[in-house]
């Protein structure tokens, strides 16, 4: 009778593809922070004016007598504006540890001991604040205008507003993407979550002072570039095809955005080593 | 006279997990070794007695006084603690000087005694590098200064050879025995058995909170009587010393190690067997090559009473 | 080591030594950290306006006519959410800091009152977020004008007739720096997450509620602040407008409570509560 041999066997099937290692850290990273009962709660607490607001658009697109609101472009603008604060709070609570704790633990040897590349790390952890920032910034609102189109008594919203999908798409994901780079950036220059949500908080409250100051003294809407909500917010307007009250081009708000996306994305290809170097 | 550490019925909880339960014991000055696996409570146990956390239940007393909260008391306690931290941007030099002047040290005063324990650690060549490019051994070595710097009575060192070479381990270990031949009261915690054998034969035993064994070590090991003691014995002839050994009362079973000329005897009173074995190699021409006790060490002792 | 020298142990420290102890211990710490570098940095940028200030002034096209006293008056704003900002970075990280990092321990095991070691590293924040503070507010004031004094009107009237307003300034800066320090430090000892909780107050309590009419702003440090402040400027100036600022001696007395009462709970906490470095329990 032949014995088999029960010991250790060498894996011999296919080894998944280098360009989705990525998603395995991406993967832990949102189980570990969803196992947090806390930040869980603050997620499902995310999307609590969007229940406020599915009401009062409700009544407003089924004629209910007393509710005269114009359901269109700048209803759903203003509802992307009040997830604002939801979205600064996963950018701190989520966003701030995540390469600041690594390198805390002197956790990225033992990362890039594996066969994973710089971008590989980086796209991982990327994937991980993206996610939480798309679940609670564009995502209300899109449900928001679903949910719109389905309780319109006819295709007249569709008609006028079809556009208004793309745009809360459009803006939310560009928003998501910068504002996931910037404090990615931010979290790789600290060893602490609490330094990096100082720099970020600093950063976004402090430009849009200065800008406004640098404003009131040049007599100019120029400074108003150096704003991270000013520049938001045109950006807003310009997609959602409002008027603005932001003096500032669109592009060069736009210009603004991919400038701090490409200098987080160096930042994080200087920061993110294998081997640290004590001096 | 109380003893310099007493443990009176204590116990400590968080939330459903008990991680001290209803232990009592008291520390003589000199070396006690804690022993236990991880989760044991050692650490907790050493953090209750440096009062960085209370007791839920019952009463620690260090040199007579509660150390929660007794920041007086903490002039004559040093505390080595399990976890690698350190304010890495720190020189080793100036991290044990800084925490003598914080100790409330003259200054010039703070730099002689963090220079002695820097020599006395062995860190003097480095202590002007900075604590992030050390070694682990190293760390663990700066942990030990700041833990001795200020002279104190009683040493809580948890885990100090953790990470130290075969060479540092035996600094420290000497280190350890001369502290304690000093009077010091030391406790130190070490998963290493033969280490804590080699500092000092009392130890303490805890397993799940509680305390299994306190004592001499082979006063342990000597009250477990009823357990068979394992003896290997290496032969030219394994078959005939095999069967002469199971004529004797005392021999309960005798095991042939496969591929070897040897054999593992149990028996139920060792001292009897020891006493016999002369007269079997020199009457009986029994040839036994090498012998040895695979129960005789902390490990055994400890394997048999967590079963 | 003990052959030569018989087991002497250190000085029993009294409660004001302790703290002593604690400050010159911290502040090193405090004073060469990157958080203050940062700081110092987003501080610089008012003395930057004041240059960019100038700058566009003395272009003819501008026609800017406007004191370079009255921009450094409008910038107060922002000189308050600087203190904010500093006292939030510094107050959380006086126990917050030594939590992250597992250093406590090496600092609760020292003969110094924990309530003294609490006090003491404030003391440190303090000081540190004073320095930055101080910078800010003089070097601003001084671009702003005496810089346009000089460049414009001729002299340093402007720059010598404001200083009274000056000193005014800097009492009130480094006092509410001081009441904010206590604040966060409190946050630090207290929650697991600091940050947080210090954000949401700082940026949205107290940024908002100081402003809303009622008596719910009597409930934040920034109304009173405000009230004291001799600017009127963004927010500032509709509160002067609707004359809703408290009086002197009331904002005085409850700015003074705000910092009794949160620095006697932080040490309070800090002295009863025990610290896990397991972070499967934060």
């Amino acid at each position: 009778m032949p014995i088999h041999d029960l010991s250790y066997r060498h894996w011999d099937g296919p080894l998944r593809g280098a360009g989705s290692r990525w998603r395995v850290i991406a993967e832990a990273g949102i189980r570990l922070l969803l196992a947090r009962r806390r930040f869980a709660a603050m997620l499902m607490l995310a999307w609590a004016p969007a229940l406020v607001q599915a009401g009062i658009l409700y009544f407003a697109l089924t004629g209910v007598q007393g509710v005269d609101l114009p359901i269109g472009a700048q209803f759903f603008q203003i509802s992307m504006a009040i997830q604002f604060l939801p979205l600064v709070l996963v950018m701190v609570w989520a966003g701030s540890g995540l390469i600041a704790g690594d390198l805390a633990a002197q956790a990225l040897p033992l990362y890039f001991a594996k066969p994973i590349t710089r971008l590989d790390y980086i796209a991982g952890k990327f994937g991980v604040i993206v996610f939480f920032l798309l679940l609670v910034y564009p995502a209300p609102p899109l449900a928001l205008f679903l949910l719109a189109a389905g309780v319109a008594p006819d295709l007249t919203f569709l008609a006028q507003n079809w556009w208004v999908g793309f745009s809360i798409l459009g803006y939310g994901v560009l928003v998501a993407v910068i504002g996931s780079l910037f404090i990615l950036a931010l979290s790789s220059m600290a060893r602490s979550a609490r330094i990096a949500s100082v720099m970020f908080v600093g950063l976004v409250i402090f430009s849009d002072m200065l800008a406004n100051l640098a404003s009131l003294v040049t007599r100019s809407d120029l400074p108003l570039a150096f704003s991270a909500a000013k520049n938001m917010e045109r950006l807003a307007d310009a997609m959602f095809g409002l008027p603005s009250s932001v003096g500032i081009p669109w592009g060069l708000s736009l210009g603004v955005g991919v400038l701090v996306a490409v200098w987080s994305a160096w930042t994080l290809a200087r920061r993110i080593r294998p081997v640290e170097i004590v001096s | 006279m109380s003893r310099p550490v007493e443990v009176s019925e204590v116990s400590k909880w968080y939330g459903q997990v008990v991680a001290v339960n209803g232990m009592s014991l008291g520390l003589e000055p000199g070396v006690t070794g804690l022993l236990g696996p991880n989760g044991a409570g050692k650490s907790t146990l050493m953090k209750m007695l440096t009062g960085q956390i209370r007791p839920s239940r019952g009463r620690v007393e260090l040199l007579g006084h509660v150390p929660w909260n007794d920041p007086d008391l903490n002039r004559r306690v040093g505390y080595c603690p399990e976890q690698d931290t350190f304010y890495e941007w720190m020189t080793g030099r100036r991290f044990v000087t800084a925490l003598l002047g914080l100790a409330g040290f003259e200054r010039a005063e703070a730099r002689r005694r963090a220079e002695a324990a820097l020599a006395e650690v062995g860190m003097t060549e480095v202590g002007d590098k900075k604590i992030g490019g050390y070694s682990k051994g190293m760390r663990q070595r700066i942990k030990l200064a700041q833990a001795i710097a200020h002279d104190p009575e009683v040493l809580i060192l948890d885990e100090p050879v953790s990470g130290l070479d075969p060479v540092g381990r035996r600094h420290i270990i000497d280190l350890v025995r001369k502290w304690g031949a000093q009077g010091r009261t030391i406790l130190v915690s070490t998963h290493i058995l033969h280490e804590v054998e080699a500092m000092t034969s009392a130890v303490l035993l805890i397993h799940h909170g509680r305390l299994l064994a306190e004592g001499d070590v082979h006063e342990i090991r000597d009250l477990i009587d009823e357990h068979p003691r394992l003896i290997t014995m290496v032969t030219p002839d394994p078959r005939a010393l095999a069967a002469r050994l199971l004529t004797e009362q005392d021999v309960v079973s005798v095991r042939f190690e496969r591929g070897s000329r040897s054999i593992t005897a149990e028996t139920v009173r060792p001292d009897e067997f020891y006493r016999r074995l002369p007269a079997l190699v020199l009457q009986e021409g029994v040839e036994i090559e090498e012998m040895s006790s695979p129960d005789d060490n902390l490990q055994a002792v400890f394997d048999y009473l967590v079963r | 080591m003990s052959e030569a020298h018989p087991l002497s142990p250190g000085p029993a420290l009294s409660f004001p030594q302790g703290t002593v102890s604690a400050f010159h211990f911290a502040l090193p710490m405090a004073l060469w950290s990157r958080r203050t570098l940062v700081l110092g940095l987003l501080g610089g940028a008012l003395p930057l306006m004041a240059v960019v200030f100038l700058t566009v002034k003395s272009i003819p096209a501008a026609e800017i006519r406007t004191p370079g006293y009255i921009f450094f008056s409008n910038a107060f704003q922002f000189i308050l959410y600087y203190v904010l900002l500093t006292a939030l970075a510094m107050g959380t990280a006086v126990i917050a800091e030594e939590i992250d990092g597992r250093t406590l321990t090496y600092l609760t095991i020292r003969p110094v009152p924990k309530a003294a070691l609490l006090l003491g590293k404030a003391a440190a924040a303090w000081t540190t977020g004073a320095i930055l503070v101080a910078a800010t507010v003089v070097s601003g004031y001084t671009v702003f004008t005496l810089g346009d004094g000089l460049l414009f009107s001729g002299g340093a009237d402007s720059f010598l007739i404001n200083l009274p307003t000056l000193g005014v300034d800097l009492l009130l800066t480094l006092g509410a720096l001081a009441v904010y320090i206590t604040v966060f430090t409190f946050i630090g000892a207290r929650f697991a997450r600091p940050m947080l909780w210090g954000i949401t107050l700082a940026f949205g309590w107290e940024s908002w509620v100081a402003f809303v009419p009622g008596l719910t702003r009597k409930l934040t440090a920034m109304h009173y602040i405000q009230s004291l402040s001799p600017h009127a400027s963004g927010r500032n100036a509709a509160v002067a407008l609707l004359q809703q600022g408290a009086g002197r001696f009331e904002s005085v007395v409850a700015l003074a409570l705000i910092l009794a009462a949160f620095a006697l709970l932080a040490a309070w906490t800090f002295s009863r509560r025990e610290y896990e470095f397991d972070l499967s329990k934060r």
